[in-house]
């Protein structure tokens, strides 16, 4: 589940909070402090002034709906988009209130896939008469909470996190009011289902039979709430006993329990958080952090747009600026190499160097051929190959620029004139030779230019 | 007096900022697509351009050696056969040579050598192309002759640069 999803009801930007129980003996709270390890909470008088200054001024309140004034249902979509899912849940809902969903205030908690694709929700309401009743009592105590948690689901969560579940065992969390028993249950790590009954092992033995239907092979009662003391609890645990067989759990401080988990689930992150203070309900609070995020991210958006407009521009600009320099680079290289200004631009000013440069190179030739190689290196190479090869020569005619070539002569094999005219092609020649021989035996050759490289 | 919300303003502004900003940034591609053929056009200009400037620095660094000679005239061919190849017969003509830079002229001799020992011919040219400023052969023709082993008729052309007076 992402991170996201799991802060979603939670406040969990702020590091401390009171949390308030409004129980049925009169209110109890906590002041929780997020640390490295969890949540921290130590119990405090509501009815304190110096709490009760804090309470009025900025300090975040998290509140909580008893479970008889608020409700939560299983829902599965019948599709695994969760888009399409948020778009059903409602009209799901609805059809299972005995009340129009208008008068509802309503989240829907994920719940993951099911095996076959569906998306799970848990659906958590209230009234909004019962939001605004809440949220009476609470200004009554001069408290005005930002969150407002679901008992049932709040309980289930602390419950486990206090003392984990065994692996595969159903629990049965019962906090212990006055008159009241909220029972939460579940398997392994996952919540079934909340419900509030007077006491009496009766009304909690109906409502595990229409829950769990018979009894689980491993169950743990978990005890908790203001009224879970070893009297209260002997008095209707061997009654539940009897059917239900299972281990005792006494959760520590179970006085403090409902007003811990409120905290515990409004300051961390962690799946099923719920807040119903919302909509028309919505605690200024939040509302005015959901204003700085917008506000923030059109900020950000506008800072991106500015950053990416600014740097098309510089990119542009000094695309341009290379353009524009690399152009008056070459317009002055050309003005150097024509002597004058040359108007033109590009491949037209290139034109003009061309011609200007074939003007110069004419008159300077005699002066540029000077450092050339010489003629006689080419017609030293002949005799010596001559020489080396046996070769008589009978005319010899070299030109410059390899435009002349005539050698005409006779050796003793094939091959000793062919060496001759490997060796002018080596230095450049594209040689035609022509081979004869006579009746003496010797070889006539003649080699002249041309052939496949004469570009001449 | 309620204070107006700046949000709705602030995410319009925001959105058309990010809608111009994706618009500049595709002129921008597209001008830099424009620019960089263009750059590459003008990067080959200056290479052949850059070409043509070396060859004109060449060109003027051997005009620089020539006018820096102290005695910027060509041997007279005369004086040079005399001197290597002394005894033996030669005809000297003078050709029309290949026009130049303004105050030189280049020179242009026929030189035939009707029978010399070809053996002494590389002697003569070793002289003359070492000469300040050089004689620089430009074609040649050897042709033996029966008469004597090694022995040859020999035309050749030669051409120097001279300053004209001024």
């Amino acid at each position: 589940m992402g991170k996201q999803k799991q802060q979603q009801g939670t406040i969990s930007w702020s590091r401390t909070c009171y949390s308030i129980d409004l129980a049925e003996a009169g209110p109890i709270a906590v002041r929780a402090t997020r640390t490295r390890g969890g949540v921290t909470c130590t119990g405090i008088d509501p009815a304190d002034p110096a709490v009760r200054g804090s309470l009025e001024g900025s300090t975040m309140v998290a509140g909580c709906l008893a479970e008889r004034e608020g409700f939560s249902r299983w829902l599965t979509a019948p599709f695994r988009s969760e888009r399409k899912s948020k778009q059903v849940l409602p009209s799901m809902l609805d059809i299972q209130l005995p009340f129009p969903l208008e008068d509802c205030t309503y989240m829907f908690l994920p719940g993951g896939i099911t095996a076959d694709g569906k998306t799970l929700a848990l659906a958590v309401a209230a009234r909004t008469a019962e939001i605004r009743k809440k949220l009476d009592a609470y200004t009554r105590i001069g408290a005005d909470p930002v969150t407002l948690d679901q008992e049932g689901i709040a309980l289930w969560t602390q419950s486990i996190l206090e003392i984990p579940v065994e692996k595969e065992a159903t629990r049965v969390v019962v906090s212990l009011s006055k008159n009241f028993a909220t029972i939460s249950l579940g398997k392994g790590n996952q919540f079934i289902a909340s419900h509030s009954v007077r006491q009496g092992a009766e009304n909690i033995v109906r409502i595990l039979r229409t829950r769990l239907g018979t009894p689980p092979q491993a169950l743990e009662w978990a005890w908790t709430g203001p009224g879970a003391t070893p009297e209260n609890v002997e008095a209707i645990f061997p009654s539940l006993l009897q059917d239900w067989p299972g281990k005792s759990l006494y959760h520590k401080d179970p006085r403090a329990f409902l007003a811990r988990a409120i905290a515990t689930r409004a300051l961390s992150a962690g799946p099923l958080r719920c807040n119903l203070r919302r909509g028309e309900f919505e605690h200024r609070a939040i509302a005015a952090r959901k204003q700085r995020q917008h506000l923030t991210t059109s900020l950000i958006i506008l800072a991106a747009g500015l950053i990416l407009a600014a740097t098309s521009l510089a990119t542009g600009t000094l695309a341009g600026r290379r353009l524009t320099q690399a152009q008056a680079d070459f317009s002055r290289q050309v003005d150097r190499l024509a002597g004058y200004h040359v108007a033109e631009k590009g491949e037209k000013a290139l034109a003009k160097v061309r011609k200007a440069q074939k003007a110069r190179l004419m008159v300077n030739r005699p002066f540029d051929e000077a450092f050339e190689p010489s003629l006689v290196s080419t017609l030293v190479t002949i005799l010596n190959v001559g020489k080396e090869n046996n070769l008589t020569f009978t005319i010899l005619e070299l030109g410059k620029d390899k435009n002349t070539l005539n050698i005409t002569g006779a050796c003793a094999t094939w091959n000793q004139c062919e060496k001759l005219s490997q060796r002018l092609r080596d230095l450049g020649y594209a040689v035609r030779s022509d081979r004869k021989e006579t009746s003496d035996g010797r070889i006539y050759f003649t080699i002249v230019r041309g052939g496949p490289n004469d570009r001449t | 007096m309620t204070a107006l919300d700046p949000r709705p303003a602030l995410r319009s502004i925001s959105i058309a900022v990010v809608i111009v900003a994706v618009a500049l940034g595709f002129n921008t591609i597209r001008t830099l697509g424009t620019c960089s053929s263009k750059l590459k056009e003008y990067v080959s200009y200056a290479e052949e351009a850059g070409e043509a400037e070396k060859a004109a620095a060449r060109s003027a660094a051997a005009v620089a050696m020539f006018d820096s000679l102290p005695d910027p005239r060509p041997v007279p061919l005369a004086d040079l056969l005399k001197k290597s190849l002394s005894g033996d017969k030669y005809e000297i003509v003078e050709r029309p040579a290949e026009p130049t830079i303004e105050g030189w002229q280049a020179t242009r001799r026929e030189v035939t050598l009707p029978e010399i020992q070809l053996a002494r011919l590389g002697d003569f040219l070793a002289v003359v192309e070492t000469q300040r400023p050089p004689w620089r052969l430009v074609s040649c023709k050897i042709t033996p002759t029966g008469s004597q082993g090694g022995m040859g008729r020999v035309s050749l052309t030669l051409d120097a640069l001279e300053k004209q007076p001024k």
